[in-house]
């Protein structure tokens, strides 16, 4: 009988110890999903049977990591319809070779992302990289392929390292860093709001920590004092009540800023307004808090909450319209940041594909290539690349949560920032010399800012929206 | 300032309601028949989705519980006269068998549920928001500390009032003498594990409401309850009730006061209990 009950412990701390495995939340023992591959229409047989025979066999793979099951599954399946979006759109063809896309499911560990990485560089022979959902998911997979030579096209994944100080020349990221829409959003609360205290309740890892240090610059540069953080493991706890209840409500707190998106915001959002904290004190959010499709689960009691990202539910841009359009009758449900992301990055590696007329053996002409696409066109806003890191800059809209006349819910927008870069307003050098982001830096109080990050040369433009 | 001490009492109260639902059934099935079912997460889950699948073509959310729970009932009568009964009294073969089916049911979810999480919605007299002396709290928790109250009276009642209680406690101690009594032992695993399936699908249904439910949360739960069960002893009701009991402070007061500990603050009572005590707060000497 005691043997039954070590192996019952040892189930218990084994699957613990997975779900707290580097403070992503793995999902443990989760069923692997069956391999999804998707090759061309027609063909469809399994890759490892081909050594390296991609030229001759005239088709070029592109492999694609990402977590669709997990606690950010909602982000990795819009990824995924995005992309094969773009695929399709282009026939699975570009420069004149069939394209096939090999997918993998990490299940949001970092463990299974490098090993499916491997499986996919080792045994696929994938000549580019892509996908990628959460920030520590992007660092684990861009670090195991430095010495690849193999480009790595970073979608969701939003840790600014990759494009930063762990930057290495495959990285080609042309989407965006977490700092970068929530330094317009801080700087915008307290700047054109006048707030000047944030309470932040944040999920503690790479992203979030990068989107509240954005945050914070931002707030304390526009004129806050200070903001408040506590932080939590990402899918430690479905029950949050008890950190709402220890909101102060007599500190004199602006807001509270949650800073967490997918299953974690479902919840935390739903028991706020189960509390009755929604009348209390205004709700904010980071960029993935109020996103599709998790926002379908959300009460309509937050309408008005604000958060940034780089698209807005309501732009009316014809790039916008025809992506929404095609899209919607494509998947049958509206695109979500994560789908513009991915279908813009794969729409990116594709042209890329093109300009170097299907010849993928130099990879440092492939991603020089893929620097040079015209984005002007990106359903989400004119994007272009930063050529020494090889970055977005690119529109960031400030939104607030809106009602359709279907009665969902949905992110309106109402400023326009352009042009911003993963820097914000600083300029990289000084940039780069502040320590990286996390749950301990910046500092909580802006009077413990360093002058040189209270201060900087560009001053943001709000544009209204629609402008 | 005590207002926020009485909400983390109230919300330890509502943890405590689920990890009973989920221990008791777990706990049940264990202390008659010796099998750790692994996959209690998983039923746990597939009643949740269940149930989702009821609310939004019904909208009506007793339904969905009763589906819920039912469903699951059924799944585990057909899984213990099928094939768990096969193996009986070999352990790993037990095991196996429910780490197999705990994997079939999450691929199964995630054929034919979305893949996002998603929530049962609870319809507005089921949750109105109730103020007592200055509380506000929502009173579908309230409900739920009532529904595994119930839970909890009505087992007391099987368990201690009836002939199939008897059966069950007599075939804990000594499974081959009540056999020899001629009492159906393979009937009375069989309602056993029927029930611990119902407990399980119950406990999908409110913690897909209460919470949520994702892809991969299986595992989640599973945890979870074998910690309750570590804790209060294996095949103990009285000690699923404590120990969920102080489980849901735990995980209550840890979120407010170190929320970035939290989740390992509920296995500190398992070490503490495997290290002094480890045959459970309330279990026998096994």
């Amino acid at each position: 009988m005691t043997k039954k009950l070590y192996l019952i412990v040892a189930i218990v701390l084994v699957s613990s110890m997975l779900m707290s495995a580097c403070g992503v939340p793995a999902v443990a023992p989760a069923p692997a999903e069956p391999v999804a591959e998707q090759a061309a229409p027609a063909v469809a047989e399994p890759a490892p049977a081909e050594p390296a025979a991609v030229a001759e066999a005239g088709k070029i793979k592109i492999g694609m990591i990402s977590a669709f099951t997990g606690l950010f599954s909602g982000f990795g399946e819009m990824q995924k319809q995005g992309a094969v979006l773009a695929l399709e759109e282009a026939n699975y063809m570009a420069g004149g070779k069939q394209i096939v896309l090999i997918m993998e499911d990490d299940q949001l560990d970092n463990e299974q992302a490098i090993t499916k990485s491997k499986k996919l560089v080792e045994q696929d022979k994938i000549d580019i990289l892509t996908g990628m959902v959460s920030g520590d998911e992007g660092l684990a997979v861009a670090d195991y392929m430095k010495d690849k030579n193999i480009p790595v096209i970073p979608m969701y994944s939003a840790s600014e390292d990759i494009t930063m100080r762990e930057f290495h020349p495959m990285i080609v990221r042309t989407t965006w860093t977490g700092a970068q829409s929530m330094d317009v959003f801080g700087y915008w609360l307290a700047k054109e709001k006048g707030w000047k205290k944030i309470y932040q309740i944040g999920e503690d890892y790479s992203f979030p920590w990068n989107q509240s240090g954005g945050f914070m610059r931002g707030f304390c540069r526009g004129g806050g004092e200070e903001v408040f953080s506590v932080w939590s493991p990402p899918g430690s706890t479905s029950d949050f009540s008890s950190m709402i209840a220890s909101i102060p409500l007599d500190e004199g707190y602006d807001a509270v800023l949650y800073n967490g998106g997918g299953g974690d915001a479902v919840n935390f959002v739903k028991q706020f307004v189960e509390l009755g904290y929604d009348k209390k004190i205004t709700l904010i959010g980071q960029s993935n808090t109020f996103e599709k499709p998790d926002l379908d689960a959300l009460p309509v009691d937050i309408i008005g909450s604000y958060s940034p990202h780089h698209t807005a539910d309501d732009l009316n841009t014809p790039e916008w319209n025809a992506f929404k359009e095609a899209f919607n009758k494509r998947w049958g449900r509206n695109p979500s940041a994560a789908s513009e992301f991915a279908y813009s990055s794969m729409r990116v590696i594709l042209r890329a594909i093109d300009a170097v007329n299907g010849d993928v053996s130099d990879k440092a002409a492939l991603v020089d290539a893929m620097l040079k696409v015209d984005m002007t066109d990106d359903p989400r806003g004119p994007v272009s690349l930063d050529p020494t890191f090889h970055s977005a800059i690119e529109n960031v809209y400030i939104r607030e949560v809106a009602k359709a006349e279907d009665g969902t819910l949905y992110n309106k927008g109402i400023w326009t920032v352009k042009n911003v870069s993963q820097f914000g307003p600083y300029d990289p050098e000084t940039y780069l010399k502040q320590p990286i982001d996390g749950n301990t830096y910046p500092p909580q109080k802006c009077s413990d800012f360093p002058p040189v990050m209270l201060d900087a040369e560009n001053v943001y433009e709000f544009v209204e929206f629609g402008k | 300032m005590e207002l926020k001490y009485i909400i983390l009492i109230l919300n330890g109260l509502t943890q405590s309601a689920i990890l009973f639902v989920l221990g008791s059934g777990l706990t049940l099935a264990f202390g008659l028949m010796r099998v750790v079912n692994l996959s209690h997460g998983a039923f746990y889950m597939l009643g949740g989705y269940l149930g989702w699948s009821v609310v939004k073509a019904t909208g009506n959310w007793p339904l969905a519980l009763l589906v819920g729970g039912l469903s699951i009932a059924l799944l585990g009568f057909l899984f213990e006269k099928t094939m768990l009964g096969r193996v009986r009294g070999n352990d790993l073969p037990e095991t196996l068998l429910t780490v197999a089916l705990s994997m079939i049911i999450a691929d199964v979810c995630l054929v034919f549920w979305a893949r996002t999480a998603i929530t049962l919605n609870v319809p507005q007299y089921l949750n109105p928001t109730i103020t007592i002396l200055g509380v506000t709290y929502p009173g579908f928790r309230y409900l739920m500390m009532v529904i595994s109250i119930l839970i909890a009276v009505s087992l007391w009642f099987i368990l201690y009032k009836t002939n199939l209680g008897k059966a069950v406690r007599a075939g804990v101690d000594d499974r081959e003498t009540v056999s020899a009594l001629g009492i159906n032992i393979n009937k009375i695993y069989t309602s056993v594990f029927m029930l611990s399936g119902l407990l399980a699908g119950l406990a999908g249904v409110l913690g897909g409401s209460y919470l949520q439910l994702s892809p991969g949360g299986d595992t989640t739960i599973l945890t979870l309850s074998l910690v309750v069960i570590i804790v209060g002893g294996m095949g103990s009701l009285l000690g699923a009730v404590i120990s969920s009991l102080i489980l849901g402070q735990i995980m209550s007061f840890g979120l407010a006061f170190a929320p970035q500990y939290s989740y390992f603050l509920i296995f500190i009572p398992m070490a503490l209990v495997l290290a002094l005590r480890p045959q459970g707060l309330f279990g026998r000497q096994i």
